[in-house]
């Protein structure tokens, strides 16, 4: 009876293993085709009878990639305009954080209500008046105006998280540091930062790759390719090369592929984060 | 706190500084533009022309007669609908996958999660090479299993342009509900499950009476979440299609884009972006009511 009902459950087992590869499989085909075209030679691309994965690697489409003198460019804007971003965004908001969660006082909990509803405010409605603004301030296709605008969505995101780390952190914990005589400022630096540190490296890391690929603000508020990051980068290109897809999916790869990297080696706190933030209430 | 009876003007003061570089953020980069985004919407400011009128209401009670504005409400809130119900399905089920203990549960983990990372860009980049119409895998496959005769024009024919742009959609979108859904499938008691295990409860007792219930709250934020984030979505559609042949797929916002910038009305292009607005302001209201007083529930 125990042998059936074993090999029942391995059998179920097995099913269940083969759906999961199944479903992981074709969610990840797509980015694998592009991947893989990108080490495609040109006549297995321009095929009718296209293999998943390449039959002849090559690195050719790497190599006409390389010539393009602006992409660099853009990766390094992308890189300036997202770090800035992120280290703003946790600077200012792990006093934030601070303050909402160790502060008792009046107006705590609309000012705590009011900076998370603001991640709810459609882009598409700040992005033409940041338009006019930047303009007038001669701001336009400048890193100050790209960073300021990714701000205007890695700050909402980072306080959100912050809170919800903050909110784990014992309130023992940052009396005692207190009662040793440090001021609020040297609390957050010497008890709470320490702490927290793989935490917020990790929203760091998350708010960096929100910036590196953000598209409407970059879109519309840089003119050459002096400023561009990588999404209006990757645009042009898509205008100049439309069809040569495998100098377009090699580009797409080196774009995404510091954010894997980032992504695999924060995962484990960035999941953290998100779960533990979508815990707290408003 | 009973000891900080008499407390100083710096001690007073001092969350308020804590607090001022993200508020002084806040109202630059979010509050002033929005607002400036709703008096433009009042306005018949061009882009090419500096001087500018006040028209009171005229912009809306032209949107009220334009076609092309209802058509993209319509689309706007048909999206939000689908794509969310979608993106709540898919997430859902694949967190109650994951939740499961198995062997390479981490790997799958990572590898499901990664589209979220994935800059919009780059994703339509992909669906436009998977979708193409000679050299595309879509095509050739189903080219060669016979199940058509020609190749499909994923992004323009009438029949395929919304499957085709929603399932992209999904694609980058569920992983974040999936998430969500894990956190809150964590979050339930395990004391829950033994308890009803041992009343003698089969597994999808289990499912209808523990964890669709102990899961509730964490329901309610992700539909409205999905609403307020599929109908104020941009990216996407607009470098898949801007559009589409026709406005098929026009939303509000690629609506207000094609306004505004393109054709150049600033002022009613932003009385399209504001009324997005306007709609997420009360889904957010409605949200916040209802957390809080679950809240005051507890």
């Amino acid at each position: 009876m125990t042998m059936i009902k074993k090999r029942y459950s391995r059998l179920r087992g097995a099913i269940f293993y083969c759906g999961l590869v199944l479903i992981t499989g074709i969610l990840s085909l797509p980015a694998l085709v592009a991947i893989s075209t990108s080490f495609k030679p040109y006549s297995e691309i321009f095929t009718t009878n296209p293999t998943i994965l390449p039959q002849h690697f090559t690195l050719a489409s790497y190599q006409k990639l390389l010539a393009i003198p602006e992409f660099p460019v853009y990766l390094l804007n992308s890189l300036i305009v997202a770090a800035f971003s992120a280290a703003i965004a946790i600077a200012v908001g792990v006093l934030a954080a601070y303050a909402l969660v160790f502060f008792r006082f009046p107006g705590r909990r609309v000012i705590r209500q009011a900076l998370l509803t603001t991640y709810m405010f459609p882009a598409i409605t700040l992005v033409f008046p940041v338009f006019f603004g930047a303009s007038r301030l001669n701001l336009l296709d400048t890193y100050t105006i790209l960073i300021l605008t990714n701000l205007s969505f890695a700050l909402p995101i980072a306080i959100w998280l912050l809170l919800g780390f903050f909110e784990k952190i014992p309130v023992e914990l940052e009396r005692a540091a207190r009662v040793d005589g440090c001021n609020r400022l040297q609390t957050v630096f010497h008890v709470i930062l320490p702490v927290m540190l793989p935490s917020i490296m990790a929203i760091g890391v998350f708010t960096f790759i929100l910036g590196w690929g953000e598209y409407l603000f970059a879109l519309t508020l840089t003119l050459t390719d002096a400023h561009r990051t990588a999404s209006p980068g990757m645009h042009a290109l898509m205008g100049n090369y439309r069809i040569d897809y495998g100098l377009l999916t090699a580009a797409g790869t080196v774009i995404v592929f510091p954010l894997v990297l980032l992504f695999a080696l924060f995962q484990k706190h960035i999941v953290e984060g998100m779960t533990s933030a979508s815990h707290h209430r408003l | 706190m009973v000891c900080e009876t008499k407390r100083s003007w710096g001690a007073i003061l001092a969350p308020y500084g804590f607090l001022a570089p993200a508020v002084i953020i806040v109202f630059g980069v979010l509050i002033y533009p929005l607002v400036y985004a709703v008096y433009f919407s009042l306005t018949d400011k061009t882009m090419l022309v500096s001087a500018y009128h006040f028209v009171g209401l005229g912009n809306y009670i032209e949107l009220m007669g334009d076609s092309k504005f209802w058509q993209a409400f319509r689309h706007s809130i048909v999206f939000a609908l689908v794509t969310g119900g979608l993106n709540l399905f898919l997430g859902f089920g694949m967190a109650l996958v994951l939740n499961r203990r198995f062997r390479f549960r981490g790997v799958f983990h990572t590898v499901l999660l990664l589209p979220w990372v994935i800059p919009p860009i780059v994703t339509g980049l992909i669906f436009r090479w998977l979708y193409n119409d000679f050299y595309g895998y879509l095509n050739c496959l189903l080219l060669g299993v016979h199940l058509i005769e020609k190749p499909i024009l994923f992004l323009v024919d009438a029949h395929y342009l919304w499957p085709s742009v929603i399932i992209a959609n999904v694609w980058v979108e569920y992983p974040f509900v999936m998430l969500m859904f894990m956190a809150g499938l964590q979050s339930i008691d395990p004391d829950l499950y033994r308890a009803a295990k041992a009343d003698g409860a089969g597994s999808m007792q289990l499912f209808f009476h523990v964890t669709l219930p102990g899961l509730q709250r964490v329901f309610f934020v992700n539909v409205l979440l999905q609403i307020i984030f599929m109908f104020k979505t941009f990216n996407l559609v607009w470098i898949l299609t801007q559009g589409g042949p026709g406005g098929r797929i026009e939303l509000l916002s690629t609506l207000a884009f094609h306004y505004a910038f393109e054709g150049t009305q600033t002022g009613y292009g932003s009385a399209v972006a504001s009324i997005i607005f306007y709609v997420l302001l009360i889904l957010s209201c409605i949200y916040v009511v209802i957390t809080t007083r679950k809240i005051k529930e507890r």
